[in-house]
């Protein structure tokens, strides 16, 4: 498979992601990317062998494309620092409590599951939205393959809960629901904090950001400490 | 719109080689699209005009996002074992951990964020 066709096949993986999430309601749950993966995958399936790891081998390109729109995140990040700066200090606690917590939790349940030192590495990203956390396994000889894993069930499960868990704690505030969305479901639950309100949504990009702003200064510490 | 948008993306392109080659300079275990985005949000907030000339193309960019996310998810796909019991025994790991932090973080926003006017 030529670089073109490989490029080629991702296009349409991705088309036919948006296609099928428009023709389904466009639920959170129901992303373009994890859509146009199956579309390729299926793809794949039918092709010989060689065909899968030709496709993987050349598709170099988009990937340092993904790291351009980590760059771009830049424009969320001061568009709506402007809108949250009077809570800039309490935000600011929230995601170093939050990320602490959430890092040393995962370590400490996948420790005590007998789960291995490179899967625990990679899975310590799992707060973090993809493009970042894939640069950070990336620049941390991490397995981007696992880390994604535990990007993706993180993000579903996430947005599943967080409103059923926190109404139960009598959190109703939309700031909260915002971060807190934001903090453990990044993406999906940014879009999840659009449908409740344009503040929601604030907070969610703020907290994403900064929470993937955080680890990425942490983990290649927290990486030295880790039998890899 | 379209000389607008393809503008952006080379200034974001430049500054995420910058960062980069910043990263490569200082032996950085953070990688140089972390300090590409810290370096633009920076200059943003310093020119805000400069935000005019990366927005278009910034917007191009985050919406592609997913596309640029493709061969990424095919590729954990195609090497996870998902045969493996160990596997699946992860991803109830992760689903709990899921479960207590989504708990955790909502009681540290109560607890941190300063209450609106009126509540």
């Amino acid at each position: 498979m030529s670089v073109l066709a490989a490029l080629a096949l991702s296009v349409l993986g991705y088309v036919a992601g948006v296609w099928l999430q428009r023709r389904t309601g466009s639920k959170p749950y129901m992303q373009p990317i994890l859509l146009g993966m199956f579309v390729v995958v299926a793809v794949l399936a039918l092709l010989d062998a060689p065909a899968t790891e030709d496709y993987l081998a050349h598709n170099g390109l988009l990937l340092d494309l993904l790291m351009v729109a980590v760059v771009a995140f830049a424009i969320p990040l001061v568009d709506n620092v402007r809108v949250v700066l009077r809570d800039l200090i309490g935000l600011a606690f929230v995601v170093l409590a939050a990320g602490a917590f959430i890092a040393s939790s995962t370590l400490a349940l996948c420790y005590v599951a007998g789960i291995d030192a490179a899967s625990i590495a990679a899975f310590s990203l799992r707060s973090v939205t993809n493009p970042i956390a894939i640069a950070v396994a990336e620049q941390n000889a991490i397995s981007v393959d696992l880390a994604m894993l535990g990007v993706f069930i993180t993000g579903f499960v996430s947005v599943v809960v967080v409103e059923p868990i926190l109404h139960r704690m009598g959190i109703t505030d939309p700031r909260h629901l915002g971060l807190v969305l934001g903090i453990t479901a990044h993406a999906l639950g940014i879009a999840r904090a659009l449908e409740i309100s344009s503040l929601a949504a604030a907070y969610a990009t703020v907290g994403m950001i900064c929470t993937g702003l955080l680890y990425a200064f942490a983990i290649p510490s927290l990486v030295r400490l880790l039998p890899l | 719109m379209y000389v607008s948008q393809l503008l952006g993306v080379l200034l974001l392109t430049a500054i995420y080689l910058a960062g980069a080659q910043l990263a490569a300079a200082l032996d950085s275990a953070i990688p140089g699209s972390i300090y590409g985005l810290l370096g633009c949000a920076a200059a943003m907030l310093a020119m805000p005009r400069a935000t005019q000339c990366l927005r278009p193309g910034a917007a191009l960019m985050l919406v592609l996002v997913p596309l640029f996310l493709v061969p990424i998810t095919v590729r954990m796909a195609v090497r996870i074992d998902f045969g493996n019991p160990a596997t699946w025994r992860a991803i109830a790991v992760l689903g709990f951990a899921c479960l207590i932090g989504v708990a955790a973080t909502g009681i540290f926003a109560r607890l941190l964020l300063r209450k609106e006017a009126g509540r």
